[in-house]
């Protein structure tokens, strides 16, 4: 066991752990974050996608103790009070249907947006192909990255 | 109608009052209260009692005209959550915006809560319509009594009712007083809204929990927690009816943060508890990782042997011969394959296929002296409540099963 001090959601969280314990259970066991989901823990699902440094990665393959400062966030953090254009989106076009891989789903298609604001259906089937659904809401979830790059553009346009 | 109690007496109502505003709630732990039915539900002071009017067991209605509706089926992905709810909104005749959708105990009263088949909807559909039209059938007679008036001259619509020969109204919350000291009608007495009229069926309104789906709220089996639990894994014997032999368990105890390990005898009910080795550790990451380390001698027992070829080729053996039992016998089958133009003979078949549903198998479980409270993503939590008594040797009113969302289940994967 040993202390690790991260940043996560913006904030310094210390925690007690395994060296080699994955992320995804420092979040859910240690820091009481369980919106990131347990799939496989092989890397093969995306239910437990988060952002480090802004890129989208599976949280179930990073060692803690290989985090050092970087920036960790998880769904709880993604924004405030659910303001995303990504979390309105989903309830707008009722996305989900069991609900339980959507937090990967939004955490990856938020790094899309955030890198390619207005994605076509190649950049989104590209982007999301890594993120598994068992209900099969992939259509839905298309639908829903085009209506927050709308929506996202909107808020731009009604800011300037 | 089997699905529910029916027509559900003042016992019942009773019953359901001391469920949701005492015994069981109390028995809750607040944060695992919170995380299933929402820190809003509670805030509201919709679910301790006091004060609502309850004519069934699926409807509240709070003197400021609050509605609480109780979701009664494990929600799976198949948005049962929100269409049974929305089947009793439409027939009470409310704005779905002034209702709050809160997840049932089980209990009888709510009649079958399981899920499964497809027949979630079927068999609760004219249950939900007749619990919503009742309580909409006493709001009514309720505005009928204070006016003085025949209840046939009064009308409800959006959660009040109107007196058709006058410009008087009461909403449903002025009227819940009123509504509590009436006798429940006969289900058969209650008029049911013509399809045609329907207001809220038939509209797409989303899920009732995607606001707090998209925000990672804790609303899944494995998301449960009790103050200073432990993790556990469970290594089954990989043939069902196998036994463990030895393990290499003194070895597994020694390992950081594993707190005990034990070998399980099991059962003989195949949908019980089987034979292996449960590691129990003070995290998820330390019972993973002991479980890598475990080594186990089975006895694979009598099914050691059994294969889909093995098993293909007694259908095919079996296939052509006269059963010993005829579950379904009409019909000349004989008769009509011998006068019949063309006749066409195939084999099918298709392999077994595992849910591999996304939220791996979980249950949470607070035991105390001689009571269990398991919180599970089960499609069948009755059955659950059931077993966990059998297996634990407790009786039965002494476990508690709360139901959660399911990261998905055997209907719901296509």
């Amino acid at each position: 066991m040993a202390k690790f001090t991260l940043n996560v959601n913006g904030q310094s969280r210390t925690v007690d752990a395994a060296p080699d314990t994955p992320l995804l259970w420092v979040l859910r066991d240690h820091l009481d974050l369980v919106g990131t989901k347990y799939g496989c823990g092989i890397g093969q699902c995306g239910a437990c996608t988060i952002h480090l440094n802004g890129t989208a990665v599976r949280s179930c393959q990073l060692p803690v103790g290989k985090l050092h400062d970087a920036k960790i966030v998880t769904i709880e953090g993604l924004s405030a009070g659910g303001s995303h254009p990504l979390q309105h989106a989903w309830c707008e076009l009722d996305v989900p249907q069991c609900g339980y891989c959507q937090a990967g789903q939004i955490m990856t298609a938020a790094a899309l947006l955030a890198r390619t604001p207005q994605p076509s259906d190649d950049d989104i089937d590209t982007a999301m192909a890594g993120n598994l659904c068992r209900c099969a809401t992939y259509l839905r979830i298309r639908a829903g990255i085009h209506r927050a790059a709308e929506l996202a553009m909107a808020g731009k346009e009604a800011a300037k | 109608m089997s699905t529910l109690a029916s027509p559900l007496d003042r016992r019942g109502f009773l019953k359901l009052s001391a469920l949701a505003g005492g015994s069981l709630f109390l028995g809750f732990y607040l944060s695992s209260a919170r995380r299933i039915l929402g820190a809003d539900a509670i805030q509201a002071g919709q679910l301790p009692d006091g004060g609502y009017f309850a004519p069934d067991a699926f409807i509240r209605i709070a003197p400021d005209g609050a509605v609480t509706i109780f979701a009664a089926r494990p929600e799976i992905g198949q948005g049962i959550k929100t269409s049974l709810p929305m089947v009793v909104a439409e027939e009470l005749d409310v704005p779905w915006s002034s209702v709050t959708v809160v997840t049932a105990p089980i209990d009888p009263v709510f009649g079958n809560q399981s899920a499964g088949g497809s027949t979630s909807t079927p068999n609760s559909y004219l249950a939900m319509r007749r619990a919503g039209a009742t309580a909409r059938a006493m709001l009514v007679e309720a505005a009928a009594r204070t006016w003085g008036v025949p209840a046939n001259e009064c009308y409800a619509e959006n959660g009040t009712v109107f007196h058709r020969g006058s410009d008087q109204k009461l909403t449903y919350g002025e009227l819940t007083a009123k509504a509590a000291t009436l006798p429940v009608p006969g289900e058969d007495s209650v008029q049911l809204k013509d399809p045609k009229d329907f207001k809220i069926l038939g509209t797409r309104i989303g899920g009732v929990d995607n606001p707090r789906i998209v925000v990672g709220d804790a609303l899944f089996g494995i998301d449960q927690k009790v103050p200073g639990m432990l993790y556990a894994v469970y290594e089954k014997c990989p043939v069902a009816g196998g036994k463990v032999v030895s393990a290499n368990l003194d070895e597994i105890k020694a390992l950081p943060g594993v707190r005990h390990v034990f070998v399980i005898d099991g059962g003989r009910d195949y949908n019980g508890l089987m034979s292996g080795v449960a590691i129990v550790a003070d995290s998820t990451w330390s019972a993973f990782s002991a479980r890598r380390k475990l080594e186990v001698k089975w006895d694979a027992g009598p099914h050691a042997n059994d294969s889909w070829d093995s098993f293909a080729a007694q259908a095919r053996e079996l296939g052509p011969k006269k059963g010993e039992r005829a579950d379904r016998d009409d019909g000349d089958v004989d008769g009509a394959l011998a006068k019949a133009a063309k006749t066409v003979e195939a084999d099918y078949s298709y392999r077994f296929i595992s849910h591999v549903d996304l939220e791996p198998q979980n249950c949470t479980a607070f035991v105390q002296g001689n009571r269990a409270e398991i919180w599970a993503p089960t499609q069948n939590p009755a059955k659950g409540q059931k077993l966990v008594a059998e297996t634990l040797g407790l009786p039965g009113e002494n476990v508690t099963v709360h139901m959660t969302r399911s990261g998905a289940g055997s209907t719901t994967i296509p």
